[in-house]
């Protein structure tokens, strides 16, 4: 009654293949070296506390005159954007003609705990953005946020409409209620403010913890019995340690920020209400009239397609295009086939704004 | 499943010792690479730990296979030649002797340690998954050895649901210790926890001891209390006596935090219980997919596609309680007493730090918090002297030529900037602003600086100028929106 068609020599001779790629393996696993964080050239041209603006360097000057700032979440590391030379969003916008920069939000400590929305948004982004459009000599410049990013992104573009010319949002979180959103499920119940009171700011291993299990047994186990048939290969063996390296360098996230952001939008969702309150402003995202890009992917297990696409119906703007990829959250940066399509589809529909 | 009793016999059993073997010298050799204890890499003349390590003399002293890796394995004896299932392979699995995985945990514990940094992590994932893959494949092998392969098959299945009735029963008990590593048990998601939570609150693991010995009734001071809840109960009456004198309030501290470590483990084994009947829905899945393949007449012909399977129906089972209201329940409680019980310890280290005159986080707290405060108002008054040196200079340098362009900005600017102000009454009169609906005081002070002081002047305001008035403020449409105008106007009475 068991559909199991294998003899007992059958599977030692698995197991031992196993074992021996897994021998193999771990012995190149040691061999693999320093890992960078991050390939393209940059160069830093604004720092703030242990904030970094950064401007990449192209092979080409940019063909598209108004810049493109990329605002990375803070759960974890932007280089995430610019894994290795053929798995790089960044270099795949400089290929597109875009002049690229990116702010690196860096780890905050114990005495970055009172950073709040506020301070992140209308302080050091509406910085990076005034220093941006000086060295252009321009007023408006092109927004990127990925993930939280995204969301802190619309609120930018909602309380600054006039420093925006465009807007792309990836993997961006709009509605925080979808049926499927199980990040939000979980923290319905979580005491937030006894969180931040007591932790100040939020370890990034709590974070990390959080978003593996949405799928403890693919995050945690199965991916790296997938592994070992590639281990054999250096080179895909440092390219899985990169991806490795990347997941768990999470930084902490700002106590004030986490309690905001937790509370207002995953609890309560008012960034679909237009309740959000950042320093004097309120958030309406009515206010986004420019062009708008929103670009979401089809098996996103952290954001659900729902989460992103719901910006459509609360968005101002007359010009709103959606873009999918048959791919998940993480995929979206780094699989080969959105590395052909993604970065010259945004690039193509900045330039033609 | 093809019956091969044939093919069965002592070689192929000593082969499965081999491959065994060969697997954990796998992650023998490769500790000790790791650990610098091999040089190889250059890595172990940099290590500065090397001295510290308790194997630089002798590496594997407390190895268990140092000796004879296999003296303690259960299957030396060849355990199929008879009967594979006599004794059940899994019977010892929740109580920590697992044949292979409980020395296998013992021994990676004591290595893993050397295998530092980036790698060492990596390592310890891998091990992992090596762990529950090579359970998978000891059960599957011992049972298509079997005379009767799919008899076996189910009895191993039902080993695996004994096993997780016995952890479920120890943790009703809180007496649970290992989490099994079945394959559709996600330990690592428990221990991952443990860790998390003892960065957090260090004192957790010591309590867990002690308030098992309490759960088991033996209350501090050797007095003996039968029963679990009984004892729990009584514990908890004693925690509730108020305190007295001098030392009231640490005594109500200290009281507090055993009542909040109490919770935690409540908490801990309310999330571990739905959890390992998580495991129990998993394997039920598992059963049904085979099922369901068997009546396609569909067969699985690799560990890989069995294993798959698996993790694909475990993952299934556990979404759906992941996003029960259970889950919701247990998971927002499991964080919250966890809080709870590093704050009492927060409170009570502030205590004795305060003794000695030592400061404490929750001043420094304050001090951040007002720095914070000024800072960001730092930044506001820089800008605001930024804007008004910018309007001065343009001002000084409107009639050169090369400021021409920067001359029309400004024009353009000012004009945006300061909407005519002979368009409303000047006046003097200073009235509340806040009084309208949408206007605060950082509004008003706005409004005040525009020579915007009272509702009188609101309220003959027109909606052109409100627009232009809107876009100095950066209000946001909330003047015509919330209707500055009408509230003005009848505020002004």
């Amino acid at each position: 009654m068991i559909p199991f068609q294998m003899r007992p020599d059958e599977i030692l001779s698995e197991a031992r293949s196993f074992n021996e790629k897994l021998a193999k393996g771990v012995g190149n696993l040691m061999e693999v070296g320093d890992i960078p964080s991050g390939v393209t050239p940059k160069e830093p041209v604004y720092k703030e506390d242990k904030m970094v603006l950064y401007h990449y360097k192209g092979d080409e000057k940019a063909s598209n005159k108004t810049p493109v700032l990329i605002v990375y979440a803070l759960v974890n590391r932007p280089y995430m954007t610019d894994l290795q030379e053929n798995r790089s969003t960044i270099r795949g916008l400089l290929e597109a003609g875009q002049d690229v920069y990116l702010i690196d939000w860096g780890y905050p400590d114990a005495a970055d705990r009172y950073l709040t929305m506020d301070d992140y948004i209308n302080g050091y982004l509406d910085r990076c953005v005034d220093v941006i459009c000086a060295r252009h000599g321009i007023d408006k410049l092109n927004l990127l946020g990925i993930c939280q990013g995204g969301a802190f992104s619309l609120c930018y573009s909602a309380m600054h409409p006039e420093k925006v010319r465009n807007l792309v949002t990836m993997v961006t979180p709009v509605d925080f209620k979808t049926p499927d959103n199980m990040l939000s499920h979980w923290v319905q119940n979580v005491d937030i403010d006894l969180l931040v009171d007591t932790q100040g700011n939020i370890p990034g291993e709590m974070l990390n913890w959080t978003f593996l299990n949405l799928k403890p047994y693919q995050l945690m186990a199965q991916k790296y019995l997938g592994v070992v048939d590639m281990m054999d290969d250096p080179k895909a063996l440092k390219n899985f340690m990169r991806m490795e390296k990347w997941i768990f360098d999470s930084p902490d996230q700002a106590g004030e920020t986490f309690r905001q952001f937790t509370k207002d939008f995953f609890q309560q969702n008012k960034l679909m209400k237009g309740e959000v309150q950042i320093g004097e402003y309120t958030v309406n995202l009515r206010n986004i009239k420019c062009p708008v890009l929103n670009v979401y992917a089809e098996q996103d297990h952290l954001v659900p397609p729902d989460a992103s696409r719901a910006l459509k119906g609360v968005v101002g703007s007359k010009d709103y295009t959606e873009l999918s990829f048959a791919g998940g959250h993480i995929g979206i940066y780094v699989s080969g086939k959105a590395q052909k399509t993604i970065p010259p589809a945004i690039g193509e529909w900045l330039s033609a704004r | 499943m093809t019956t091969n009793a044939n093919s069965w016999n002592e070689s192929l059993m000593n082969d499965w010792m081999a491959t065994q073997k060969k697997y954990w010298d796998t992650w023998t050799d490769f500790a000790r690479k790791a650990g610098g204890l091999e040089g190889s890499n250059g890595a172990g003349g940099g290590n500065p730990f090397a001295a510290f390590t308790p194997f630089a003399a002798n590496p594997f002293a407390q190895n268990p296979f140092a000796q004879n890796p296999f003296a303690q394995n259960p299957f030396a004896q060849n355990p199929f030649a008879s009967n594979p299932f006599a004794t059940n392979p899994f019977a010892s699995f929740a109580a920590g002797n697992n044949p292979f995985g409980g020395m296998l945990e013992q021994w990676w514990s004591t290595l893993k340690p050397q295998a530092g940094g980036d790698i060492g992590t990596v390592a310890q994932r891998f091990y992992d998954m090596g762990k529950s893959f090579m359970s998978m494949t000891e059960g599957l092998f011992g049972a298509s050895g079997s005379e009767q392969p799919d008899a076996a098959m189910d009895v191993w299945m039902s080993s695996m649901q004994a096993a997780l009735q016995q952890w479920i029963a120890q943790i009703q008990n809180n007496m649970d210790v290992l989490t099994p590593d079945l394959p559709g048990v996600s330990g690592t998601t428990l221990s991952t926890w443990a860790q998390f939570a003892d960065s957090v609150a260090p004192w957790l693991n010591m309590s867990q001891n002690y308030l098992k010995d309490i759960a088991e009734g033996h209350l501090p001071g050797g007095i003996e209390m039968p029963g679990l809840g009984a004892a729990q109960e009584q514990f908890c009456r004693a925690l509730s006596v108020p305190g007295l004198g001098y030392t009231r309030e640490q005594q109500e501290r200290v009281q507090e935090l055993a009542r909040h470590l109490l919770g935690y483990h409540d908490a801990l084994r309310a999330y571990k219980l739905a959890f390992a009947k998580t495991a129990m829905a998993s394997l039920d899945a598992v059963q049904k997919r085979l099922k369901a393949l068997h009546e396609k007449g569909e067969k699985i012909q690799s560990l890989r596609a069995l294993y798959d399977m698996w993790v694909d129906a475990s993952e299934d089972a556990y979404a759906k309680f992941a996003m029960s209201d259970e889950y919701q329940v247990v998971y927002g409680d499991l964080v919250n007493a966890l809080m709870q019980v590093r704050r009492d310890m927060n409170e009570l280290a502030e205590q004795q730090y305060r003794l000695f005159n030592i400061p404490t986080r929750s001043e420094i707290d304050t001090m951040q918090h007002r720095q914070q405060e000024s800072r960001r108002e730092t930044r506001m008054l820089r800008r605001e002297i930024a804007e008004l040196r910018a309007q001065l200079d343009r001002q000084a340098s409107a009639g050169s030529a090369t400021a021409k362009r920067a001359a029309e900005n400004a024009a353009a600017k000012s004009r945006r900037k300061a909407p005519a102000q002979d368009s409303l009454p000047i006046d003097d009169a200073e009235d509340d602003l806040t009084q309208i609906k949408g206007v605060g005081p950082k509004m008003m002070e706005k409004l005040y600086e525009q020579g915007i002081k009272n509702f009188t002047q609101l309220a003959t305001m027109n909606s052109k100028f409100a627009e232009q008035l809107d876009e100095v403020l950066k209000a946001q449409g909330r003047i015509l929106r919330d209707d500055w105008i009408g509230q003005a106007k009848k505020l002004r009475g």
